[in-house]
């Protein structure tokens, strides 16, 4: 295990996190590394908004929409696993796998003549393609829990609130994560086509540099979303593996 | 006392128990035997009220079970099953501490009973309290079953199929341990089951069911010896019922006086406390008629001979 992910362990973490620490805070010496990347007389390096600000809003975006959606995702999920709410669990699927189904940019421009330009048109859109992740993973995850263990809690003794408490959710826990963790690195690329629509982040750098065939900036933003995501998902599967039974 | 009156639990059309009358005193321990789908989990089940009876009430020592709310009640009856159930995220010392903890015992007392139901279970504290179920073999498992279905001191503790994973060598050790443990504290077992050979080793009753119906009740030895025609006959098996209440007696009960045999120093002996079974296996084994009975100290006290064996295990009538 150790071999085969290198990138998630502490040491591949804090390999990434120093790397994107030098692209961020140290974008100026940058310089002569991007520099013949840019067209003539271009700058090689973004300067409208600080790199660290860029890095600050985008994870600000993603951690909102995601949480909002984890919420929703697991409450949804958590009712339709009870008795008295499983027969939504088609009408709840079939929501979820919308959301989904529509490409973001649909929903980037299907969201502007309602909220307008900003943040709010890309919050919706990674909402809603971070449900069905977080969604699916909870009711595996609750559906992981063995049958004789759910009986064995329930002969015992435990109210149905102990056994979700004591019981289903704790041994549910890795699974919900894992599919947090995928709605947060998909979300982490995703993200970038807000700027689109004028939402802040490191996208704006990306389109940027197409906009003015600065391959730099495209480089440089792109790596930057890039250690993001991979730093995340370090972190997400060592909470995995932090809750993990077996 | 354990009474089920006229107990009938319908799924649908289907009665899964059918106007179920039982009666288990207390310290017995009573097997329900069937096969599978004859609906002695259900009734298992509707004891603890983890199923409600369509019809028919389940009293405990006089007192209807829907008087107190359902998970009041199961903290006070043990309960194990097949497949253990312990739970993955816990160790050891906290699956045991499970229902003491649902009850609000105090952490030195809840400590005290760990300690106590791990010696009980001849396990070692320092080596497994502290251990995940996955650490653990089928055997220890189970037996970690027990101990949590024991920790807070029930009166009645209800098993289904508990050794039924297990391979033979650790089911017969373990259904000997429970056996003995259940004689100490006392304790009421209903068990269910689909193995006569476990009816026959742990129960003082044994109820036979089929299609959600009582066939029969009655102890081990009435059972083998007189069993109702059909269903419960096939069940107690033909020729081998023989060696089977041989099974259920021991020698000590039945020898005869040594005076009657020329015993000398080359016949085999054997213990007053094993089973006629075990005897007539020696006496196959030794080519010996008769054999020594030795107490326990090792003193000649009787002398038990093939031909009363054989007697002994002959069939009725």
């Amino acid at each position: 295990m150790k071999f085969q992910q290198p990138l998630r362990n502490w040491g591949g973490s804090l390999v990434i996190l120093c790397l994107l620490l030098y692209l961020t805070l140290g974008a100026n010496s940058l310089e002569p590394l991007l520099g013949p990347l840019a067209p003539e007389n271009a700058p090689a390096i973004y300067a409208r908004n600080s790199f660290i600000d860029l890095v600050g809003w985008h994870l600000l975006l993603v951690l909102i929409a995601i949480s909002a959606a984890a919420v929703i995702a697991i409450l949804a999920a958590l009712f339709v696993s009870r008795p008295v709410g499983a027969d939504f669990l088609p009408l709840a699927r079939s929501l979820a796998n919308l959301g989904q189904t529509l490409p973001p940019v649909a929903v980037l421009a299907l969201a502007v003549p309602a909220v307008g330009f900003g943040s709010w048109p890309t919050l919706i859109a990674l909402f809603l393609y971070g449900l069905l992740p977080i969604f699916e993973n909870t009711l595996a995850g609750l559906g992981s829990v063995p049958t004789t263990v759910k009986d064995a809690a329930r002969g015992l003794g435990m109210s149905p609130l102990q056994r979700f408490w004591q019981v289903e959710l704790p041994l549910a826990l890795p699974l919900i994560i894992t599919g947090i963790r995928l709605s947060v690195i998909i979300s982490i690329g995703t993200a970038t086509i807000g700027s689109t629509v004028a939402a802040k982040g490191l996208g704006e750098v990306i389109i940027a540099g197409i906009l003015t065939d600065n391959l730099a900036f495209v480089l440089h933003g792109g790596l930057i979303v890039a250690l993001m995501a991979m730093l995340l998902d370090g972190l997400f599967v060592k909470l995995e593996r932090r809750f993990a039974t077996v | 006392m354990i009474e089920l009156n006229n107990l009938t639990r319908s799924f649908g059309d289907h009665k899964a128990v059918d106007n179920l009358n039982l009666k288990v005193e207390t310290g017995e321990i009573c097997a329900l035997i069937g096969t599978s789908g004859c609906g002695k989990s259900t009734t298992l089940k509707m004891i603890n009220r983890l199923i409600e009876p369509s019809s028919g009430t389940v009293l405990i020592d006089g007192e209807d079970i829907r008087n107190q709310p359902p998970e009041q009640l199961r903290r006070k009856i043990g309960y194990a099953i097949q497949g253990v159930g312990l739970f993955p995220h816990r160790s050891v010392y906290e699956n045991i501490a499970t229902v003491p903890r649902l009850l609000g015992w105090s952490s030195e007392k809840i400590d005290a009973r760990v300690h106590e139901l791990l010696e009980l279970l001849k396990m070692d504290f320092d080596s497994f309290a502290h251990r995940k179920p996955n650490r653990l073999s089928g055997g220890e498992q189970q037996r970690i079953g027990v101990a949590r279905a024991l920790a807070a001191n029930p009166d009645l503790m209800l098993m289904d199929e508990p050794f039924g994973a297990l391979d033979p060598l650790t089911r017969e050790r373990l259904q000997l341990e429970l056996k003995q443990i259940q004689k100490l504290l006392g304790i009421t077992i209903i068990l269910v089951t689909h193995d006569i050979e476990e009816a026959i080793r742990l129960a003082d009753r044994i109820a036979v069911m089929d299609g959600g119906r009582l066939l029969q009740q009655a102890t081990p030895e009435e059972l083998l010896r007189n069993p109702r025609e059909g269903f419960v006959s096939n069940l107690v098996g033909g020729e081998e019922r023989a060696l089977r209440l041989l099974s259920l007696r021991s020698i000590g009960d039945l020898m005869e006086p040594a005076e009657c045999f020329e015993l000398n120093a080359t016949t085999p002996s054997i213990e007053a406390s094993a089973t006629l079974r075990d005897a007539l296996a020696r006496q196959i084994w030794q080519q010996s008629p008769v054999l020594r009975v030795t107490g326990e100290n090792g003193d000649t006290c009787g002398a038990i001979s093939m031909e009363r064996l054989l007697s002994l295990g002959q069939r009725p009538g």
